[in-house]
């Protein structure tokens, strides 16, 4: 069953366009890595999604309904979350104000206080602690866990793993299954793209604000990832092209 | 002991200045917003009340009860109507928003009640005080100090405490994150403005019972108001009470000695700390960086 169809989006900053027509699905319990170049356009839609930027044009419809008119408060409360490239944690209040502060007015769900503690023991342990003074691995593990509080529909990550020394990352992919077992979807975006298909079970990728590659993660080919990736003149990606997902 | 019952004066003084400054500390730390028109809208509710006093023959607390919710509302729909669309175009379209309504408040005040300075008759309990030894207790200045612990008490404990309280701290720290993160920024914004717009206008009713109110006291409450939030340090509730008994105190001791430099050592006292510690003394309970 889908549960995020995007379809034709642009969006952008002002009179700069990021996003050209990109489409894609997301399906119960999928998840979907996002990958790309920097400036590819990765964060932009995952903010478009979030609703913090209006699209120019195309629609986002989540569960059956039209949600590209929604505000972003109302697109959180309808259960699209993101969690925010750099963690951007509320950083005067404490790890549990922080899990708290989402409205969980849309009902209860898999993620309770307790549940998040045990999936993540380092931040029942830094419960009371202001997360200013947290390190940025247990920043990203409360970021992760203040958006699953919301119980979302779909997650939203934007480079969970950036900063994070190596062993944190592994230990954050470690429990990734444990949040896809929850069947909620997931749009991953993720620099280092062997991690990225080995989480996803599809992967799109973005070229200059296109969607240049959609493909199974298993079977994804290399060097079709890689003209994607880089942009070649042989690669999918002409510049008026649309590559649906 | 006079030196000791000058300088309680002072706190009680303090006390009254805090409370006028409550709401402008709360706007500031919350939505980063100065608001200029602060001392006019107290001003506002002290008319109000002297409006509603001659029209209905009441008593002044029942005014002030009448007048409360109504400067609630007020603040509520300022906020909704003009301050928001103010705050989402930069930082200058505020300080103009309300500089704007600042004169505008004023002159349609000297319209419509002229120039002259109004009483707010409190019966005897503008003047009436207790004696505890050498120490002078006003009641009309001990109430305003109580109220001003109150208010600042309660909505620090409501801002620590409660769900909504969380939310304005979570806002106040990261106003996009706040609002992907599903907090309805607007009737939270419009709600902070109420507040202070309330509590801007029971100060200045209070105030008003000693000095009586005319139009262009707007101004130099805002003024008191504005120093006494700078130097407790920008955003911190309890830091504008101390703020405010630094400025009471500073003022009553000097007139002891000279009238006339009693005003002039509170404004030199905002420059030095405004000098040495332009932060203010205390760190911020609203986490302003």
């Amino acid at each position: 069953m889908t549960t995020l169809t995007v379809r034709d989006l642009d969006a952008g900053y002002q009179d700069f366009q990021a996003l050209f027509g990109v489409s894609l699905d997301l399906a119960e319990g999928e998840t979907v890595a996002l990958i790309g170049a920097n400036g590819a356009g990765k964060t932009t839609l995952l903010m478009t999604l979030a609703g913090a930027l209006r699209p120019w044009r195309g629609t986002i419809v989540m569960g059956g309904e039209d949600i590209t008119a929604d505000p972003d408060h109302q697109r959180a409360r309808s259960g699209m979350v993101l969690v925010p490239e750099g963690r951007r944690l509320f950083a005067s209040l404490t790890v549990e104000e922080n899990i708290l502060v989402p409205s969980t007015r849309r009902g209860a769900g898999p993620w309770t206080l307790e549940a998040l503690y045990d999936l993540f023991p380092i931040v029942a342990a830094r419960r009371s602690h202001r997360a200013a003074a947290l390190s940025g691995g247990e920043q990203q593990a409360v970021a992760i866990a203040r958006a699953l509080a919301a119980n979302p529909q779909i997650l939203l990550m934007d480079e969970v793993s950036l900063g994070l020394a190596p062993a944190v990352v592994d230990d954050f992919y470690g429990l990734l299954p444990r949040i896809q077992a929850s069947g909620v979807p997931i749009l991953l975006v993720e620099q280092d793209i062997d991690r990225a298909l080995a989480a996803s079970s599809r992967a799109v990728c973005l070229l200059e604000g296109r969607v240049a590659l959609a493909a199974e993660s298993a079977t994804l080919d290399r060097d079709e990832l890689v003209s994607a990736y880089f942009g070649s003149p042989s690669g999918p990606a002409a510049p008026d092209q649309e590559v649906r997902a | 002991m006079t030196w000791l019952n000058d300088t309680l004066q002072g706190i009680f003084l303090g006390g009254a200045y805090a409370l006028t400054a409550v709401g402008l500390s709360l706007m500031f730390g919350v939505m980063r917003l100065v608001n200029l028109a602060h001392g006019d809208l107290a001003v506002c509710g002290t008319y109000l009340v002297t409006t509603v006093m001659a029209a209905l023959g009441a008593p002044l607390w029942v005014a002030l009860l009448i007048m409360l919710p109504l400067a609630f509302l007020f603040g509520t729909l300022l906020q909704l109507a003009l301050f928001d669309r103010a705050l989402s175009t930069g930082p200058m379209a505020p300080l103009l928003v309300t500089f704007g309504l600042s004169v505008m408040i004023e002159n349609l005040l000297l319209q419509t009640y002229s120039a002259n300075v109004r009483g707010v008759p409190a019966g005897r309990f503008d003047v009436a005080a207790g004696h505890i030894g050498g120490l002078v207790l006003p009641w009309l200045s001990v109430l305003k100090l109580v109220l001003a612990v109150a208010v600042i008490g309660g909505l620090s404990a409501v801002l620590r405490l409660t769900a909504w309280g969380r939310r304005v701290r979570a806002t106040s720290d990261d106003l996009a994150v706040a609002r992907l993160q599903g907090v309805r920024v607007r009737p939270l914004f419009a709600a902070v403005t109420g507040i202070a717009i309330a509590a801007a206008a029971l100060a200045g009713t209070l105030n008003a019972v000693t000095t009586g109110v005319d139009p262009t006291l707007g101004t130099l409450t805002l003024i008191f108001a504005f120093e006494a939030v700078v130097i407790g340090g920008l955003g911190s509730l309890w830091g504008t009470l101390a703020g405010g008994m630094m400025l009471g105190v500073t003022q009553v001791l000097v007139s002891q000695v000279s009238v006339p430099y009693a005003t002039l050592a509170s404004q030199l006292l905002f420059l030095v700390v405004l000098a040495a510690r332009p932060q203010g003394l205390f760190g911020s309970a609203l986490a302003v960086s």
